[in-house]
């Protein structure tokens, strides 16, 4: 896929860079907006910041795994994250009547695949970490060591066993944890795997 | 369901298969779609927490800086706020007598606020997690140790106070078990002792220095001393591990 990337993509770099000069600019530019949304729908300043925190780790995530190519204006994708995410806690927290005041922004088809490739992307995450969670004792112990560490060789001497015998161990484990993952009822929902 | 090689998927997915292994394998994900599914969360899985573990330290450096920048984009817009009140309360200073009868709703009103900004002030559970101790090593076995550590890590302080004190007693040099007797005291609401304690370590020279000054916000936070609460946590410096908690509670009081 040869993408444009947009003119915003700086501050993915900036994210991945932790660059404090431009991510200071993105928060000048488009924290107030989100804000804004937040207070007016039953939320504080202060969950403002949470969730835009939160949307940004996620954006980061993304960008860290695969080579994330912004291809529309950050503007209106992070407005959108923001904001479902924002809706996705209310939702959670059951405050009743809530009255979302909706401005119309023209969302282009463009941002809303990006926002929902990201927000597929953090879903699916949080299954698989919920689900190593689950998965806990000896497996967990040991693939903690392997997603960290990443070389087999030094993680079975941390663990004090065999290369081929942690090799083994490791490969059972995420078949084990494919089982639990396909096994949610979150898992239908995010198909795109 | 159906039952895999996990071992096979591995070895495919780091090229690690033999050339006849390789085109049967292929073979099979041609034809058995199910399979091939398999395969592909396989590695969507591998790839995703790889990515996710090893990065954790950058995420955390970004966090740092997140919160750094909503904490300035915070005191700004209480900055502008104040000064939009003032202004206000200036232009009305000549008519107030006019309005005494609104001013009592008003300060009803005031006082309303305060109550409520108040409720919403975090609060010490929000915020005191304590890790698990693991004060047993390999091979030792002191049934002080175990009994303390298990006491601890199911919440039970009074008993792991006692616990930890009977070692104390023996040993006065480890830091560590100062910090945790300090937090035992904490969750008892024995702050005067817990903060002794705890200042202790502050000043001296140990790694848990940081974790000190954390524990001594909490302190205050718990007897909902916000002033104090601050002054410590504004103490606490960038590379210590509760920096972002920290900057995350300043934030929010």
């Amino acid at each position: 896929m040869d993408k444009k990337a947009h003119a915003d993509q700086r501050y993915i770099i900036a994210l991945l860079n932790n660059d404090n000069r431009v991510l200071g600019e993105l928060y000048q530019k488009y924290s107030g907006k989100i804000v804004g949304y937040i207070t007016k729908n039953s939320g504080t300043y202060d969950d403002a910041q949470d969730v835009i925190q939160e949307t940004l780790i996620t954006i980061f995530h993304q960008a860290k795994e695969k080579n994330f190519i912004l291809t529309c204006p950050f503007d209106a994708y992070f407005y959108l994250l923001c904001k479902r995410k924002w809706l996705n806690k209310i939702n959670k927290k059951s405050i009743k009547q809530v009255t979302i005041l909706e401005e119309i922004t023209s969302v282009s088809d463009e941002q809303e695949r990006l926002a929902n490739e990201t927000e597929i992307f953090e879903k699916r995450s949080s299954l698989f970490e919920e689900k190593l969670i689950e998965l806990g004792g000896k497996c967990k112990e040991l693939l903690d060591l392997a997603f960290k560490i990443k070389k087999m060789d030094k993680v079975a001497e941390a663990l004090g066993v065999t290369y081929g015998y942690a090799r083994k161990k490791k490969s059972e484990c995420i078949g084990k944890l494919t089982k639990m993952v396909k096994g949610s009822s979150k898992f239908n929902n995010l198909t795109t795997i | 369901m159906k039952n895999f090689d996990y071992t096979e998927i591995d070895k495919y997915l780091n090229g690690e298969l033999t050339e006849k292994e390789l085109s049967l394998f292929k073979e099979k994900l041609k034809n058995d779609s199910d399979f091939a599914k398999e395969v592909k969360l396989y590695q969507k899985i591998e790839s995703t927490l790889t990515s996710k573990f090893s990065n954790s330290k950058e995420e955390n450096d970004l966090r740092n800086t997140l919160e750094d920048l909503s904490l300035v984009f915070s005191e700004k817009e209480q900055r502008v706020k104040s000064e939009k009140r003032k202004v206000k309360q200036e232009s009305k200073v000549f008519s107030l007598k006019r309005y005494s009868k609104y001013m009592v709703a008003a300060s009803l009103v005031l006082l309303a606020t305060i109550l409520w900004k108040n409720s919403i002030k975090p609060t010490y559970s929000d915020f005191a997690i304590h890790n698990r101790i693991d004060l047993v090593v390999r091979g030792n076995s002191d049934k002080h140790l175990i009994n303390a550590q298990d006491a601890f890590n199911s919440k039970n302080y009074t008993e792991a106070e006692k616990e930890l004190r009977t070692i104390i007693s023996l040993d006065r040099t480890k830091v560590e078990l100062q910090l945790y007797l300090g937090i035992c005291l904490l969750e008892q609401n024995e702050y005067k002792k817990a903060e002794s304690i705890l200042e202790k370590i502050k000043n001296g020279k140990s790694i848990y220095k940081n974790k000190a000054i954390w524990y001594l916000s909490l302190s205050k936070l718990k007897q909902k001393d916000y002033t104090s609460c601050k002054v410590y946590l504004k103490q606490i410096p960038k590379d210590a591990e509760d920096y972002q908690k920290a900057k995350k509670l300043l934030r929010k009081l």
